[in-house]
């Protein structure tokens, strides 16, 4: 039998998610937070409500967000906090300010990449 | 009285009252503040976006916290909405019943109490979505199934507590929920069931207690706040198959119904029978623009076109088989031979053992694994919006038939798709219809609000009434339930008196009020 008490969700992320930062860079724990948040519909699948709708509206190298290299910063912080089209907004219960910034790192990590090219 | 549908608190007794919750979860934790008043709207509401919108937020993380919040909110006579993670889609999202209520969000109480493996359940706190419980099956590499709905970002325990169903074993997910914890409108707290004892060896292990049982009274309702729920889970089976028939005439909807209703009765088939229209699965995997872009609903021609690219029937059955291989094949062989006589019936399945990869969406559904696929169905006509229409019929092939004809040829009348499918229990269906419309078009949500109060009153008339609806529609799938002079709303009302005599939770929710004063009907 294995009985377990006390479990606490976030925590079990968070400590997850501190271990790998060390040794990345914050932009890592941006990808825990897409991964828990936003894959299910933002996947690269044919089964994900997300990509199925950019799909049919938008080029192909838009449709998967994560591969997105035009996204900016406000952007994603305006439609993860107020929803657009059929995708609901999300609460700071659920994705944190912190976790906010840290997805928007990921998902913005082109621009940085951009800038460290041209130098 | 008219009904309160604007809470009426003094603008000081709310900045007491926030200066107090701050006190109590941490300044970060409780706002007033604009933007997070309208994080809590619903996000797919036919009408305004904001008609439905809160007063603000609490969000405690503890038991002893909500009981602090609710002694608070008694005195000084502040409404709270309870929401568990507030993906009640379809039915209201996040958002209070009436303007101006405080959300008591429990999304931060999310640990996993207990999970055990030989007993198979779990015990979770309000704020455990499905995609947490199953990651932490992973984590521990626990050989257990859950039941999980369509979109699995839902809470478990706000589910159960909406009587929600799933694709698993347990698909009735309040039946198979024992064990309850609730503060009640005046703080206090109840252990429900075995609970009641201190020191229960079987709380969440036996459906009841002793003396009255009261667990329903805390499912759709405002009679206190849920902090903790058991669940039945499944052992993981040795042999595991999931099975679809595929009807390809609408005409075929009664015999399959028929056919397939004694393995439901005799319990061959113990997960939720799904019987989908084609529309509704198309808008799981495509948007209705691939198909069709013209005004009104899709043309005969073209549902024909999708039966074919998409290799659909016009009605499609899902079920899963779980076991033995032998007792797997041998439920599948009298199933095949139960509906063979459905001319052109296509019949598929694909099997699974212990440690197999399982990749399809609704194989995974049935084995426990959430996911989000489903909720392609929003994006169907762009700019989505969605409200489900929810009555409940007997499991017969004729209910299903003038349910079905019913509700298509209004949705038709109102230039509506209908995107629809039966969800089978073991005598009864819930007939699932999902209205899909743009929320940019006030017009077609001015239809949308009429279509839906029509079936309401249409349905009602022919004995058919809604297990769970949206809040704009409350009220009235209450007034439908009116047998003896309105003798359940009188007597719902009256324990809402009793419970929670100044209206502190949920004001509204299903119809329930309170006193006359409150806007009740006693």
């Amino acid at each position: 039998m294995i009985k377990t008490c006390g479990f606490l969700v976030s925590l079990a992320a968070g400590t997850l998610s501190a271990g790998i930062a060390t040794a990345n860079d914050a932009a890592v724990e941006g990808k825990l937070t897409f991964d828990r948040w936003c894959q299910g519909c933002h996947a690269d699948s044919h089964f994900a409500p997300g990509t199925i709708y950019l799909r049919s509206v938008r080029e192909p190298e838009f449709a998967v967000i994560e591969n997105n290299q035009n996204l900016s910063r406000e952007l994603v912080a305006e439609v993860v906090r107020r929803g657009r089209g059929g995708m609901p907004s999300f609460r700071r219960t659920e994705i944190s300010k912190q976790e906010l910034e840290a997805l928007i790192d990921y998902l913005t990590r082109w621009s940085e990449v951009e800038e460290q090219g041209s130098k | 009285m008219a009904k309160l549908e604007q809470n009426s608190v003094s603008q000081k007794q709310i900045d007491t009252a926030f200066k107090e919750f701050k006190s109590i979860v941490g300044d970060q934790w409780a706002s007033s503040l604009h933007e997070d008043k309208e994080s809590y709207n619903d996000p797919y509401n036919p009408g305004q976006e904001f008609e439905f919108v809160s007063g603000g937020f609490v969000a405690p993380e503890s038991v002893p916290e909500v009981q602090e919040i609710v002694r608070v909110a008694n005195r000084l006579g502040i409404p709270l909405w309870p929401l568990s993670t507030g993906k009640n889609l379809a039915y209201g999202g996040a958002a209070p019943r009436v303007p101006g209520t405080v959300m008591l969000d429990l999304k931060r109480m999310n640990r996993i109490l207990e999970v055990d493996e030989e007993l198979a359940y779990a015990v979770v706190e309000p704020g455990v979505s499905f995609f947490d419980l199953h990651q932490y099956f992973k984590d521990n590499n626990l050989k257990l199934w859950m039941s999980v709905p369509g979109p699995g970002w839902g809470s478990i325990v706000g589910n159960g507590l909406e009587r929600g169903a799933g694709y698993g074993y347990y698909s009735d997910h309040f039946a198979s929920s024992r064990g309850l914890e609730v503060v009640l409108p005046n703080g206090e707290l109840l252990r429900t069931g075995m609970g009641a004892l201190p020191g229960s060896n079987a709380w969440h292990l036996f459906n009841y207690g002793y003396g009255p049982h009261v667990e329903g009274i805390f499912t759709q309702s405002n009679y206190g706040i849920v902090t903790r729920m058991g669940r039945d889970l499944l052992p993981e089976p040795e042999f595991y198959m999931s099975c679809e028939i595929n009807c390809p005439r609408e005409s075929d909807l009664e015999a399959v119904v028929t056919a397939l209703r004694p393995f439901k009765i005799d319990e061959t088939i113990r997960n939720s029978l799904t019987i989908m229209n084609l529309e509704l699965i198309a808008s799981f995997m495509s948007v209705r623009s691939q198909w069709y872009d013209g005004n009104g609903p899709i043309p005969e021609e073209i549902l024909k076109v999708m039966q074919e690219k998409l290799n659909l029937g016009r009605w499609n059955a899902a079920f899963a088989l779980y076991g033995s291989e032998i007792k797997v094949g041998d439920a599948w062989n009298r199933i095949q031979n139960a509906v063979k006589h459905i001319s052109g019936v296509e019949l598929h399945a694909r099997t699974y053992q212990p440690g197999d990869e399982i990749l399809h969406p609704r194989d995974q559904s049935q084995a426990g694994i959430p996911s989000l696929s489903e909720f392609s169905l929003v994006n169907w006509r762009g700019a989505g919006g969605h409200i489900d229409f929810s009555p409940i019929g007997p499991l017969r092939g004729k209910d299903a038939k003038i349910m079905n004809d019913l509700v298509r040829s209004l949705n038709y009348e109102y230039g509506f798709d209908h995107l629809g499918g039966f969800y089978c229990d073991a005598r009864s269906f819930r007939c699932i219809n999902t209205l899909v419309f743009r929320k940019d078009d006030p017009e077609e949500m001015a239809k949308v609000r009429k279509l839906f109060s029509r079936l309401v009153s249409e349905f009602a008339k022919l004995g058919y009434g809604e297990y769970r609806t949206h809040l704009a529609y409350m009220d009235q799938v209450a007034s439908t339930f009116n047998y003896n002079d309105n003798a359940m709303l009188r007597f719902q009302d009256l324990l809402k008196s009793a419970i929670d005599p100044k209206g502190i939770i949920a004001p509204g929710k299903s119809g329930v009020w309170g006193n006359k004063d409150m806007g009740g009907v006693q």
